[in-house]
């Protein structure tokens, strides 16, 4: 009961916390919100009983957390009302979110610089956009063909992992992400630097996710249809990683990133494994590319920059390593916190960099760190 | 020999012009502990890493149960029945002294990417015994590892970080495990414990055979059948303990340094 | 004919600004075992200080304020890196490489940002004047500008003099016996962390140089230039093989050639430098890992 309780109590603080943190406006709320995240983890590091006990509760109370979730989440738009500014912020999360779980098989479960994710993520957008503009596929057909597209160009970016790593490593993905935005820039068939436009947006059985949602008596704007897209395909990736990280895939990755000559001597293929990595994070965000191009109907490679890529980076280290959660929760505040600091118009991308800064060097286990595998009662 | 599950011919191995191995025959036989001693530098460490594929030789055939893994990729080696640990241990530090084991059997599971992802069920299953088995094998192993298979590996105590690598390395099955330094950093009381877990897994599987580069005489003196001397890359002798340690080449080469 | 000489200059024109910064590159990586993703944006700054403190500076010293507010400079910079250094870099060091990774490209946007912000009109391009006016000769049929033979004298004599003072002064053989072992550097008394301050002080100035060459050649500044600069200086050291400076100055003639002969070659050419750049980059990390000049090292077990 006490742990329903306080299950209860967190999850709806985070809820209503999110929203203030949405519709803040002005220098001084938001400086008192962040204030407050910023006590909360304060009060975690210093008094980590909260944090076990927290937690603890979230898995004694699991049925009751995912109850309060499903309603939070489904529930989500309905306080906007009107407002398409905070669907289209939540719509962006979200997309953000599978980004970083994508990122998150090779950044944090096994310990794989990745700057080109924003690159892949790039390559399932164009890919869908070309076929829906040239040949007029629709969304549903798109997604898969884009997400092969990009899987295959993941495999790629994965083979220098044979002879490479860490920092070399690192600079082999820089260099594939500069080299396919600079392509995207220059080739005609991909518009240039003007991009694709008018990509057609989804529609299922005839009903077009162009047009308001009209429910419960209630208009909401057509934001909202990809809000719900969106969930679903976060619920994939959820899905996806969940179930590698319960697997033999999963420890075989965690091995690699804490030593990979052990990792070798206990027979993984670090190779493959680390190949693999590669190609699964591309999957995923391919998928989360074919949404933004339908959803944004406009896309240019200015989207798909090595600054998204070190953003997508800075994610999933600043939520936490391996912890899904957390990297949700770290796609959230970096989506949010560049649209709200643009109270300080001018300063933004400089407190932006200086956040993450402090965030590497006070938080480096990043917001939620990951936490051991428990198998079965214990 | 032909009765040998494993034999090094020959094995050199330069680093620019440096001989860290130069020559050196090696046999074991099944069931068989070897021990390798030498002086610091003398080439045993990078013995093991010749063996497990992690240095490929500069010439020289390994031969292991019966096919040349000369060249081999280490997990190919680690598949075909050779496990190792390290003289520095290398645990996955960051991650439970259970999943430590876990990980040990990797190669005993064989869930693959669409396995994982299209039936859930079978991998959690597979997961589920391979927890329930490496909790065995740490229950078998001494220490209080069995109470601390919930605590991250990085907290053990020097002793028990050498029985997890041994319990990982056991994980796997294999025929032939190769041991380096394992009573490094440990003080007697645990050498003997340590002498005594070895004693009970060779009772359990007497066909297995273990190669042991060790310096510390007690355990060189009571398990090996056989003792071969390293010096400079070159073997020097190649028999039991009690020839070994009258042969006037190795009291200069070794054993005059170590015990004066 | 005209066309290959006048080629050959812009190569080596571009060669030195590279190699100046492929050299911090190096040297920080040797040292530090960090890779200082914001080293060319350290390194950009310094024209931007140069300019902000030209005024003055000609006011001081009449017909010297160039090359006063340049030395101002550069000074200036070797400072700024000797800061990051203490209040960032240093504790990332010990961190995983992934962390000090991200965290010096996000160092980078915030000295971008400061730029942009703290310079007046620091969003757009600002000229940047000619250091030295003048042809130097004519070498078949073209000019070749003092600028262009003064960058090359420049860089020569500054990897000369970085080279003897690494083989031949007692702290560069510090430097060095840092960047090979740390650990027994610190049994032999050596203080780490002089070290790192030296050293920064050393490769943030040679890149405040090559950022200064840069903005002279080209003729402009701007705050976003570092980014673009880094990368290609990173790029020539890891051709070269990190941490060797041999390496560094070989890494960035071949890039520099490379980037020279699609801007010759190909209509197209300027718009595909990059593209060029990076996948020889690539063939490079493939097939030899370890750089053109690197020593593959037998991996620690």
């Amino acid at each position: 009961m006490r742990a329903r309780l306080l299950v209860a109590v967190t999850s709806l603080a985070v809820a209503a916390f999110l929203w203030a943190f949405m519709v803040a406006n002005g220098v001084v709320p938001l400086v008192a919100l962040l204030a407050l995240l910023g006590g909360a983890f304060w009060a975690f590091e210093r008094y980590p009983r909260i944090e076990t006990a927290v937690i603890d509760s979230f898995r004694r109370a699991r049925w009751t957390a995912a109850a309060i979730w499903i309603l939070v989440i489904l529930g989500f738009p309905f306080l906007f009302g009107q407002n398409a500014y905070y669907i289209h912020l939540l719509v962006m999360c979200l997309i953000y979110s599978v980004l970083g779980i994508a990122l998150n098989f090779q950044l944090g479960s096994a310990n794989i610089p990745n700057f080109a994710t924003g690159a892949t993520y790039g390559i399932g957008a164009y890919c869908s956009a070309l076929l829906a503009l040239n040949w007029g596929w629709s969304f549903w057909l798109t997604l898969p063909f884009a997400a092969l597209a990009a899987t295959v160009f993941g495999f790629v970016l994965g083979l220098p992992s044979m002879r490479t790593r860490d920092s070399y490593l690192a600079l082999v993905t820089i260099a594939c992400g500069v080299i396919i935005h600079q392509l995207l820039n220059n080739f005609e068939w991909t518009g240039g630097a003007q991009g694709l436009i008018g990509i057609p947006a989804p529609a299922l059985f005839g009903y077009s996710f162009a047009q308001p949602l009209r429910v419960f008596g209630l208009t909401l704007p057509f934001q909202t249809h990809f809000y719900y897209l969106a969930l679903v395909l976060i619920a994939l990736a959820v899905v996806v990683a969940r179930r590698l990280h319960h697997s033999r895939i999963g420890l075989a990755w965690n091995a690699l990133r804490a030593d990979e000559v052990a990792a070798r001597s206990v027979g993984i293929n670090v190779v493959w494994y680390k190949v693999l990595a590669f190609a699964v994070d591309a999957f995923l965000a391919a998928f989360a590319g074919v949404l933004y191009a339908f959803y944004i109907t406009y896309i240019a490679p200015d989207n798909f920059t090595f600054l998204v890529s070190v953003t997508l980076m800075t994610m999933v280290i600043v939520g936490g390593m391996d912890n899904i959660v957390g990297v949700i929760v770290g796609a959230f505040l970096l989506t949010l916190l560049p649209e709200k600091l643009r109270v300080f118009s001018d300063y933004r991308l400089l407190f932006y960099g200086v956040v993450v800064i402090a965030f590497l060097m006070i938080r480096p286990q990043g917001l939620l760190p990951q936490r051991l595998r428990s198998y079965g009662p214990s | 020999m032909s009765d040998a599950i494993f034999s090094a011919r020959e094995v050199t191995i330069r680093f620019g012009g440096l001989v860290a191995l130069d020559r050196v025959d090696i046999d074991v036989a099944a069931g068989e502990i070897l021990a390798v001693i030498g002086p610091n530098g003398a080439g045993k460490s990078t013995l093991f890493n010749v063996i497990t594929g992690i240095y490929a030789p500069s010439g020289g055939r390994v031969r292991f149960d019966g096919e040349d893994i000369t060249g081999w990729q280490t997990h190919d080696i680690v598949m075909r029945g050779i496990s190792r640990t390290f003289q520095a241990s290398r645990l996955f530090s960051d991650l439970s002294v259970l999943d430590n084991v876990v990980i040990g059997l990797h190669t005993r599971t064989t869930t693959n990417v669409f396995e994982a992802l299209c039936l859930p069920s079978r991998s959690r299953r597979e997961l589920t015994w391979a927890a329930a088995t490496a909790t065995e094998i740490l229950k078998r192993v001494g220490g209080d590892l069995y109470d601390r298979r919930y605590r991250r590996a990085s907290e053990l105590a020097q002793a028990d970080r050498r029985r997890l690598e041994i319990a990982r390395a056991l994980a796997a099955k294999p025929k032939l495990l190769l041991l380096d330094e394992p009573t490094a950093g440990m003080d007697d009381r645990d050498t003997d414990a340590l002498i005594e877990d070895i004693r009970r897994i060779k009772a359990d599987r007497p066909e297995f055979a273990i190669i042991v580069v060790e310096h510390d005489m007690r355990l060189v003196a009571s398990l090996p059948s056989r003792v071969v001397v390293l010096d400079y890359g070159r073997k020097i002798a190649d028999a039991p303990f009690d020839v070994v340690r009258r042969d006037p080449r190795v009291q200069e080469a070794y054993l005059g340094q170590t015990e004066p | 004919m005209e066309q290959v000489v006048q080629q050959v200059i812009n190569w080596l024109a571009l060669s030195s600004i590279y190699a100046l910064l492929a050299i911090g590159f190096s040297l920080l990586f040797g040292v530090l075992n960090v890779i200082q993703f914001s080293h060319g944006d350290v390194g950009l700054t310094a024209p931007f200080i140069a300019m902000a403190v030209l005024a003055a500076a000609s006011a001081l010293f009449p017909g010297a304020g160039l090359a006063i507010a340049i030395l101002v400079s550069v000074f200036a910079v070797g400072v700024l890196g000797i800061l990051l250094d203490r209040l960032m870099i240093r504790r990332f060091r010990t961190a995983p490489p992934m962390m000090a990774l991200v965290a010096t490209v996000a160092l980078g946007i915030v000295l971008r940002e400061l730029i942009r912000i703290l310079y007046p009109d620091g969003s757009n391009p600002h000229p940047f004047p000619v250091l030295i006016e003048g042809n130097a000769a004519v070498v078949g049929g073209v000019n070749v500008s003092w600028l262009v033979v003064a960058m090359m004298i420049a860089t020569v004599l500054m990897v000369a003099a970085l080279s003897a003072f690494l083989h031949h002064t007692a702290l560069g053989t510090r430097i060095r016996a840092v960047s090979q072992d740390l650990e027994m550097a610190r049994m032999l008394a050596i203080n780490p962390n002089r070290i790192f301050q030296v050293t920064f002080f050393i490769a943030s100035a040679t890149g405040a140089v090559a950022g200064v060459f840069y903005a002279s050649y080209v003729g402009l500044m701007r705050f976003d230039l570092g980014i673009i600069a880094g990368l290609l200086g990173f790029s020539a050291a890891v051709i070269g093989g990190l941490g060797n400076m041999t390496g560094a100055i070989v890494g960035s003639l071949v890039l520099a050639a490379l980037d020279t002969l699609v801007q010759a070659v190909f209509p197209d050419g300027t718009a595909y430098r990059l593209v060029v750049a990076f996948l020889m980059v690539l063939a490079v990390l493939v097939f030899r890992p370890a750089g053109l000049l690197g020593k593959s090292v037998p991996q620690k077990v």
